[in-house]
C-alpha cells in the first residue's frame, strides 16, 4: 500500500500546490458536516491507489478576515476529510488509513491538521487532540456543535482552551455556519506562504505516565475541559426517556421496524416519478441518437474514423470516471476494440449504441432515485443519533448468526440495491464481520428483482392481489432468512469465529442537517454513477455482443422482424449457451429460452423480463405491456403439450431469482471492497448453488404434486 | 444534565474485589484492570474504559449501556467481563440516584 509516488505526482503537477489540510476527529462529532459546510459542491472523492477507502477532498480558498477586502490575502488549500477515529491506534481499516495519513506514512506530512472536537463532550473528544498535538504538526482545534452546547448551557472559553493546548481554537457550528469564517482564517494563518517554522515542540500531554497511556490522556482531557468549559443552566431538551425506550429490548425493536418501514415506504413512493422520468429520458435519448446516426451506409473512409474516435472517447471517459490507469495492455485493448467498432456494419453500430450502451446504462441508472432517497434518509437518521440505537437493538439478534449489530445499516441499504449496501459495510470495524456482511448482502431482495417478481406474480396470481402480496412478502422473507442462515453457516465454516463483541458510542440525539444529508446523497449518487459509467458499461457491451453475434446467415428469409429477432437471438452465443445449459436447468423446469434470460440477466436482474419478451417473440415493446407478455408466456407449451410456465416452474423461477447471484456489477463491487476476486467468486458459487438446490427442491416437490401441468 | 458531570475524584474505594463490569448493578464504578488483549483492549481503552477511570452503568442487559466521560456507550457483556472494577463509595456526588 505504499504509494507515495502518486502523491508526488499530484503535488508536483501544478506550480503552487495547495497546502494539504486534514480534517480529523472522533466519529459523531459532526466532522463530515463541517467538511460539507466548508467544501459544499467542491467535494470530490479522492481515490488513493492501492487503498479501498475513499477519502473526500476539496480545493478551496482560505483568507484572512480583513476589513479591507481589496488587500485580502488568500491561499488555496486541499481539505481532506479523513475517516473518523478514536485514537491513533487503529481498530478498523478506515481508521488505519486515517492514522497513516496523519502520521505522514501515506501521502506525506500535511501542512495543517484541523482536529474537530464536540463542544457538548469536550473531555472525551479532546483525547484524540492530545495524540495529534504530540505529533507537533501545525494544528487547529475546531470546537464543533457549539450551538448545541450553548443550548445545554455549556460555555466554552476558547481562549483558555487555546492557551492550554498551545494551538488556535475556533468555536464553530457546521449546522448554522457560525465560526466558519474564523476557522478559515485560522487555517490561513497556519498555511499562509510566509509561514514561520513549526511551532515549538509542545510539552507532551502525558509525560511521565507509566501506566495506561489512555487513562493519562483521559485525565488530561478532563483537566483541560474542566478549565475551559462552564456548565450553566441547561436549556436543551431532555431525551433520556426516549433513549430508554429506543434501546429497550422489545420497544426498541418495534421502533426500529417502524423506522425501517417508513424509510422504505418513502423510497418506493417518492422514487416512482423520477424513475419513470429517467426511463423516458433514456428512451428519448436513444431515439434522438438513432435519428442522428446515418441510415444509409456512408463512405467507409469517412465513417471509420468517426466511429472509432467516438468509441475511443467513450472508453477514455469511462477510464477517467473509474480512475483506471492506462497500461500498455488496457490501451491496446481499447484501441483494438475501437478499430473493430469502426469496422462494424452500420446496423450493428446502431444496435450497439442504442441497445448495448444506452439501454444497458439505463437499466441501472433507473435505480438512482431510490439510492438517492435511501442515502438521504440514512444520513438524516445517522446525524440524528438514531442509527447507533438501531445497531444496539439489532446486536442482540444479529450476534446469534455471527453478524455485528452495525450490519443492519448495510442490510437496510441492500433492500434497495446491493451495491450501496456493500459500500455501507465500511462502517463495520473488523474485517471478519465486514466480510460476512458483504457475502450475505446480495441475498436480500433488491429492487432489480421486483420486475421479475411482478412478472411471476402476474403469471401465478393475476386475478388475486392478496395472494400476489403474500407471494411478495414470502420472497422478501426468504431472502432475509437465507442471508441470516448463510451468515450462521459462514460462521461455522469459511469465516470462522464470532462477530467481534460490540463497543459502540451512542451519540447524543441532535437535529440533523438537511444540507449535510443533501451533500452526502450527491456524493453517494456520484459514486454510483461512476460505477454505472465504467464497469456497468463494459458489462452491458459484452452481454450485448453475446446476444448479437454471430449473426444469422444472410440467405434466410423471415416473415417479420419479430421472428427474425427471435431467430438471431437463438443463433447468437447467448442463445447457444442457453441451449448448452438446458440439460442443467431442465430439472428446475426451465426451458432453453428461460436459460437465455438467466444468462442475459447477469447485467441486471430485470433484464430477464425484456429478454423473455424477445425470445418468446413479443419484441422489446412487449416487455412494457405486462398483460401482453403474461398472456404470451401462459400460452407457451413444451413439445409434449404441457405448459412451459406451469405453477411449478413459476415458483422455481421465483426462488431461483430470490437466491441467485444474478448481478455482475455487484460482483465487481464485492471484489473492490474485499480486495480480491476470491470472495466475489465464493459469493457467486454459494449463491448459485443455493438457488439451484432450492429451485430444484421447489420444482420437484410441486411437480410430484402435479403442479407442473397447470398454470 | 446529570450524565454530563463526573463524580468527584476524591471518593475512596471501599474494598478491593475482583468484580467485573458484567456482574455489577447500575451505578458508578472505578475500572481497575482491563484484561482484554489485542484489538479488544484498544477498543475498550480508547473509549475511556481504562484503569483508574470512573464509569457509570446506566442500563443493564446484553449489550449494556455505560456512561463514560459523558458519552453513552453500548457494550456487550462479553467485553464487559474483561473489565475489573471496584465500587465507588457513596456513589457519585454529582450523579443522580
Amino acid at each position: 500500500m505504499n504509494q507515495p509516488s502518486a502523491f508526488a505526482e499530484r503535488t508536483a503537477a501544478s506550480p503552487p500546490p495547495p497546502s494539504t489540510v486534514l480534517l480529523v476527529g472522533n466519529p459523531n462529532v459532526g466532522k463530515t458536516s463541517l467538511f460539507n459546510a466548508l467544501a459544499g459542491l467542491r467535494a470530490k472523492t479522492a481515490n488513493y491507489p492501492g487503498i479501498t477507502v475513499d477519502l473526500r477532498e476539496a480545493v478551496l480558498p482560505v483568507a484572512a478576515v480583513d476589513d479591507d477586502s481589496r488587500c485580502q490575502a488568500t491561499s488555496d488549500i486541499c481539505l481532506i476529510d479523513l475517516p473518523g477515529l478514536y485514537s491513533l491506534d487503529p481498530a478498523s481499516p478506515e481508521e488505519e488509513i486515517a492514522a497513516r495519513r496523519i502520521s505522514g506514512q501515506l501521502g506525506g506530512i500535511a501542512d495543517c491538521v484541523v482536529v474537530v472536537v464536540d463542544a457538548t463532550n469536550m473531555a472525551r473528544t479532546l483525547v484524540l487532540a492530545s495524540e495529534i498535538l504530540e505529533l507537533n504538526l501545525p494544528t487547529v482545534v475546531a470546537v464543533n456543535l457549539i450551538d448545541a452546547a450553548e443550548s445545554r448551557g455549556i460555555q466554552v472559553q476558547t481562549d483558555r482552551l487555546s492557551e492550554r493546548l498551545g494551538c488556535p481554537v475556533v468555536a464553530v457550528s457546521a449546522r448554522t455556519g457560525r465560526g466558519l469564517a474564523e476557522l478559515r482564517e485560522s487555517i490561513y494563518q497556519v498555511v499562509k506562504p510566509t509561514k514561520p517554522v513549526l511551532p515549538i515542540a509542545r510539552a507532551s500531554c502525558v509525560a511521565g505516565c507509566t501506566g495506561c497511556p489512555y487513562a493519562a490522556r483521559f485525565d488530561w482531557a478532563d483537566g483541560v475541559a474542566g478549565a475551559s468549559t462552564q456548565q450553566g443552566e441547561s436549556h436543551g431538551v431532555q431525551l433520556e426517556w426516549l433513549d430508554r425506550w429506543l434501546t429497550s429490548r422489545w420497544v426498541g425493536l418495534v421502533a426500529l421496524l417502524a423506522v425501517m418501514f417508513s424509510v422504505f415506504f418513502l423510497i418506493f413512493s417518492l422514487a416512482d416519478i423520477p424513475m419513470s422520468v429517467i426511463e423516458t429520458c433514456f428512451g428519448w435519448a436513444g431515439d434522438r441518437i438513432g435519428d442522428l446516426l446515418p441510415h444509409q451506409p456512408l463512405n467507409r473512409l469517412l465513417w471509420f474514423p468517426i466511429a472509432a474516435a467516438s468509441s475511443l472517447a467513450v472508453a477514455a471517459g469511462a477510464f477517467k470516471l473509474n480512475e483506471t490507469r492506462w497500461t500498455p495492455v488496457s490501451g491496446t485493448l481499447v484501441v483494438l476494440v475501437s478499430v473493430l467498432i469502426g469496422l462494424m456494419p452500420l446496423e450493428d453500430f446502431r444496435s450497439l449504441v442504442i441497445e448495448g450502451v444506452i439501454g444497458g446504462i439505463a437499466g441501472v441508472v433507473v435505480f438512482l432515485p431510490q439510492i438517492c432517497i435511501l442515502f438521504f434518509f440514512i444520513t438524516l437518521l445517522e446525524d440524528s443519533g438514531y442509527m447507533a440505537r438501531g445497531a444496539f437493538v439489532m446486536e442482540r439478534i444479529m450476534r446469534r448468526v455471527g453478524l455485528p449489530g452495525k450490519a443492519f445499516v448495510p442490510m437496510l441499504s441492500a433492500h434497495a440495491c446491493a451495491i450501496p449496501g456493500i459500500m455501507a459495510a465500511r462502517t463495520i470495524e473488523t474485517w471478519r464481520d465486514r466480510l460476512v456482511t458483504i457475502l450475505v448482502l446480495p441475498l436480500l431482495t433488491c429492487s432489480a428483482r421486483l420486475p421479475v417478481y411482478v412478472m411471476v406474480a402476474a403469471l401465478l396470481f393475476g386475478d388475486s392481489p392478496a395472494k400476489a402480496a403474500l407471494m411478495f412478502a414470502g420472497a422478501y422473507l426468504l431472502g432475509l432468512i437465507a442471508a441470516l442462515s448463510t451468515a450462521f453457516v459462514l460462521k461455522k465454516t469459511v469465516v470462522r469465529g464470532e462477530a467481534s463483541p460490540m463497543i459502540l458510542e451512542l451519540p447524543r440525539y441532535r437535529l440533523p442537517s438537511l444540507r449535510n444529508a443533501w451533500f452526502t446523497m450527491l456524493d453517494r449518487a456520484f459514486v454510483f454513477l461512476r460505477q454505472a459509467g465504467s464497469t456497468i458499461l463494459l458489462i452491458s457491451v459484452v452481454l450485448w455482443a453475446l446476444a448479437t453475434y454471430p449473426k444469422l446467415p444472410e440467405s434466410q428469409d423471415y416473415s417479420s422482424d419479430l421472428t427474425r429477432a427471435q431467430a438471431s437471438l437463438e443463433y447468437s452465443y447467448a442463445g447457444r449457451a442457453g441451449r448448452l445449459v438446458e440439460p442443467v436447468f431442465a430439472p428446475l423446469g426451465f426451458d432453453w429460452k428461460i436459460d437465455v434470460g438467466i444468462i442475459s440477466s447477469f447485467a441486471a436482474r430485470e433484464v430477464l423480463v425484456s429478454t423473455l419478451s424477445i425470445v418468446y417473440g413479443l419484441g422489446e415493446e412487449g416487455a412494457d405491456d405486462a398483460r401482453g407478455l403474461v398472456e404470451t408466456l401462459r400460452d407457451q407449451t413444451a413439445a409434449d403439450g404441457s405448459p412451459v410456465f406451469s405453477t411449478a416452474t413459476c415458483f422455481s423461477l421465483l426462488v431461483f431469482f430470490v437466491l441467485a447471484m444474478q448481478c455482475l456489477p455487484t460482483q465487481v463491487v464485492t471484489k473492490r471492497e474485499t480486495g480480491s476476486w476470491k470472495w466475489a467468486i465464493l459469493q457467486f458459487v454459494y449463491m448459485t448453488m443455493l438457488a439451484y438446490v432450492a429451485a430444484l427442491v421447489v420444482y420437484q416437490t410441486l411437480a410430484a404434486a402435479g403442479y407442473d401441468q397447470i398454470t | 444534565m446529570a450524565t454530563l458531570s463526573m463524580p468527584a475524584v476524591s471518593t475512596a474505594p471501599v474494598a478491593t474485589s475482583s468484580l467485573t463490569l458484567a456482574e455489577i448493578g447500575p451505578g458508578w464504578v472505578r475500572c481497575q484492570e482491563v484484561t482484554a488483549v489485542g484489538i479488544d483492549s484498544i477498543r475498550l481503552r480508547r473509549l475511556g474504559i481504562c484503569p483508574g477511570r470512573l464509569v457509570e452503568l446506566v442500563g443493564r442487559g446484553d449489550p449494556m449501556i455505560l456512561n463514560v466521560s459523558g458519552t453513552r456507550i453500548g457494550l456487550s457483556r462479553q467485553l464487559a467481563s474483561f473489565v475489573q472494577v471496584e465500587p465507588v463509595a457513596g456513589s457519585a456526588p454529582a450523579s443522580p440516584r
